[in-house]
C-alpha cells in the first residue's frame, strides 16, 4: 500500500510539473499587445513610452494626452508577462517600487482591474486609457500600439 | 498645537467622505485603503553602547537585548481621487517618538493636482525628498536593507513638509529632466544624548532638484535648506562663559548666543535599475550656520542582485563631521570643571563620525511580504547618532549588529 501511495503520489506530482511546465511554456509564447483607444490619435508606442507610462514617470500619450494606465490583476499572469517582458522584473519588483512611490505621495499607480476583457472595454471607452492584455484578447475596439512577443530562451 | 492636528484630522475626514463618493466612477482611481510597516528585531552585544537610526529617536538599541523598536514602524494610508486628474492621501504613522513613545502620527496629507502631462502640484503635508528617497524612509518594502543608512538618513529631521512643491518634467529624447521645487514649513524633534527634545516646529524648509532618468540610469543634484529659530539658548552656559574672561570661552558664548540656526543640504545621486540588478550611490554634504548644525559628509553605496526570490545585497556609508569641538581655553581646575563638561558636551551633540559595511539578504516570501537578514559593522568616531551612557560616543569604538525584518504592504 504505502508503495503503491508513493508511486501515486509520484505520478501525481509528475503530472502537475507537466502541467506548470505546459502552462509556463504557453505564457513564454503568449504575445503582450499594448493597446489603446483607436480615437487617441496613437498609432504607435516605443518601449521607452510604455516604461515611462506604466512606471508614472511621465504619462503622456504621444498625442498629448494625459495617459491612463490601466493594470490587470495585481498578482495576475498578464501582470507578471508584462513587466518580465517590459523591464525584466518580476512583480515582487514592481510592487517594492510602486510601494515607494504610492507610501511617499509622489506618483499614483495604475488602475487596476481584475481581467483583461475589462481592460479592453475599459480602453474601448476612455480616449486616454492604455492597458495590456494578452493578444488574443484584443478586438476591433482597440488599436494594438506595441507588442511585446516571446520571452526568448 | 493640538488645533493644528484638529485641522488636519478634518480635512481628512472631508477628503475621506469626498473621495468615496468619488469612488463611483470606474474610470476613476477607486478609493483604497492600504497599509505598511516593518517589524524589526535588533541585537548588540557592545555594552554602554546605544545605537539609534535616526535624531528623531528618544532611545536605541542596548547591549545584549532583542531590541524591536529601533526598526519597526507601521502605517496605512487611503488614497482616492476626485477627478482622473486631481487626487490625494491621507497617511498615519506609528514608530518610536523623539518622546519615546508609541503614538500615531498624521505623516501625510494632501491634494495633488496633474495640470497637464509635464507639470504635476502637490500641496498639504508631502514627503521631504531632500537625499534620494528620503521620503520612503519608512517604507522598507520599498528597499533592499532593513533599515535607510543611518550615515546617509539619520540626520536628516524630518521626512514631511507642510507646504506645496511642483514637479515639472521636460522629456529629452530618449531622456527625461524631472525638475522639482518646494517650500514649506516642518515638524521635527530630534533627541539629544541627555535625553532632551528639540523642538523644531514651524522650521522653514525650502529647495529643489534636478533628476535625469535615461533607461535604467537615474542621476541626480539637488539642494534644500532647513532654517530653525526656535532652539532655545543654554543661556546658563553662556553668562558662565562670558564671565571667565577667556577669549576662547567668548568666542564660544557668542556661537552659543546665535537664535538661527540654518542647515543647508546638497545631494548628489546616480543610481542604475535593470533586470536583477539594482545599484546606487550617493553624496550627501550638509552646511550649518549656527552652532546646533550638523555640518557633515556623508557617502553612501548599494547594490543587490536578484536571484528570484531572494536578493543579496552590500552596503556601506560613512558621514563624517567638519568641525571639531572647541575648548574654553579655561584651565582644567574644580571650578571650571562644569562649564568645560557642558560646552564640550553641547558642541559633541553635532559631532557624526562613524561608517559602516553592511551586507544582508532579502527574501520574498509571498506577495508584499519580504523578510530580511542583516549584519551591519559599524565603527565610530565621536557619534551623537550613538548614546554611550546618555552621553553623545565619544572616542574610537565599533560594534556589529544583527538584525532581522519582516516588511509588508498591503
Amino acid at each position: 500500500m504505502r508503495i503503491s501511495t508513493a508511486i501515486g503520489r509520484l505520478l501525481l506530482a509528475a503530472c502537475a510539473l507537466l502541467a506548470w511546465s505546459a502552462t509556463s511554456a504557453q505564457n513564454a509564447e503568449t504575445a503582450i499587445a499594448v493597446i489603446v483607444n483607436p480615437n487617441s490619435g496613437v498609432t504607435r508606442l516605443d518601449r521607452n513610452d510604455a516604461i515611462n507610462i506604466f512606471m508614472g514617470r511621465y504619462r503622456k500619450l504621444p498625442s498629448g494626452l494625459i495617459a491612463f494606465p490601466i493594470d490587470i490583476g495585481e498578482h495576475s499572469e498578464e501582470r507578471a508577462m508584462f513587466y518580465r517582458r517590459l523591464l525584466d522584473k518580476d512583480l515582487d519588483d514592481i510592487d517594492a517600487y510602486w510601494s515607494r512611490l504610492v507610501f511617499s505621495g509622489q506618483t499614483p499607480p495604475p488602475m487596476i482591474v481584475p481581467d483583461a476583457r475589462t481592460a479592453v472595454e475599459l480602453v474601448a471607452g476612455n480616449r486616454a486609457a492604455i492597458a495590456y492584455v494578452p493578444a488574443q484578447a484584443v478586438d476591433a475596439r482597440v488599436r494594438v500600439v506595441l507588442e511585446l512577443g516571446k520571452i526568448p530562451p | 498645537m493640538r488645533w493644528k492636528h484638529g485641522a488636519w484630522m478634518f480635512g481628512g475626514l472631508v477628503l475621506t467622505v469626498s473621495l468615496h463618493a468619488s469612488a463611483r466612477d470606474a474610470t476613476l482611481q477607486p478609493t483604497t485603503l492600504r497599509g505598511f510597516g516593518t517589524v524589526g528585531a535588533l541585537y548588540h552585544g557592545h555594552d554602554d553602547l546605544e545605537y539609534r537610526s535616526q535624531i528623531g529617536q528618544a532611545r536605541g538599541a542596548n547591549a545584549d537585548e532583542i531590541d524591536f523598536e529601533t526598526d519597526t514602524v507601521a502605517g496605512i494610508q487611503l488614497n482616492g481621487a476626485w477627478r482622473r486628474d486631481v487626487d490625494g492621501a491621507i497617511q498615519l504613522l506609528t514608530r518610536r517618538t523623539a518622546e519615546d513613545r508609541w503614538q500615531i502620527e498624521l505623516h501625510r496629507a494632501f491634494v495633488r493636482y496633474q495640470v497637464s502631462p509635464s507639470l504635476a502640484l502637490r500641496a498639504g503635508r508631502i514627503g521631504w525628498d531632500i537625499y534620494p528617497r528620503a521620503d520612503s524612509r519608512y517604507i522598507g518594502y520599498s528597499r533592499l536593507g532593513i533599515r535607510p543608512a543611518p550615515e546617509t538618513y539619520g540626520i536628516i529631521p524630518t521626512d514631511a513638509v507642510d507646504g506645496a512643491e511642483a514637479l515639472y518634467t521636460w522629456p529629452l529624447g530618449q531622456a527625461l529632466l524631472h525638475i522639482k521645487a518646494y517650500g514649506g514649513r516642518g515638524n521635527a524633534k530630534t533627541v539629544n544624548a541627555n535625553g532632551r527634545v528639540n523642538n523644531l516646529d514651524g522650521s522653514s524648509i525650502w529647495g529643489g532638484h534636478l533628476e535625469y532618468v535615461r533607461g535604467p540610469w537615474t542621476m541626480r543634484v539637488g539642494n534644500g535648506v532647513f532654517l530653525v529659530d526656535s532652539i532655545e539658548n543654554p543661556t546658563g552656559l553662556i553668562e558662565a562663559l562670558r564671565q571667565s574672561g577667556s577669549a576662547e570661552a567668548q568666542s564660544l558664548a557668542d556661537t552659543f548666543s546665535e537664535n538661527q540656526r540654518r542647515v543647508t543640504f546638497f545631494a548628489a545621486g546616480l543610481a542604475y535599475d535593470e533586470g536583477p540588478v539594482q545599484a546606487r550611490a550617493f553624496v550627501g554634504h550638509t552646511e550649518g550656520k549656527g552652532y546646533s548644525t550638523p555640518q557633515v559628509t556623508t557617502v553612501q553605496l548599494i547594490g543587490g542582485y536578484d536571484l528570484g526570490r531572494i536578493t543579496p545585497y552590500a552596503s556601506a556609508a560613512l558621514m563624517t563631521s567638519h568641525v571639531d569641538v572647541k575648548g574654553t581655553g579655561l584651565t582644567d581646575t574644580p571650578e571650571n570643571a562644569e562649564i568645560n563638561a557642558s560646552a564640550e558636551m553641547i558642541q559633541a551633540f553635532n559631532q557624526y563620525n562613524q561608517h559602516s559595511l553592511t551586507m544582508g539578504l532579502r527574501y520574498n516570501w509571498r506577495p508584499g511580504v519580504a523578510l530580511k537578514a542583516q549584519v551591519d559593522h559599524t565603527w565610530l568616531r565621536d557619534s551623537a547618532l550613538v548614546f554611550e551612557n546618555d552621553r553623545p560616543q565619544t572616542g574610537n569604538d565599533e560594534l556589529t549588529l544583527f538584525g532581522l525584518a519582516l516588511d509588508f504592504i498591503f
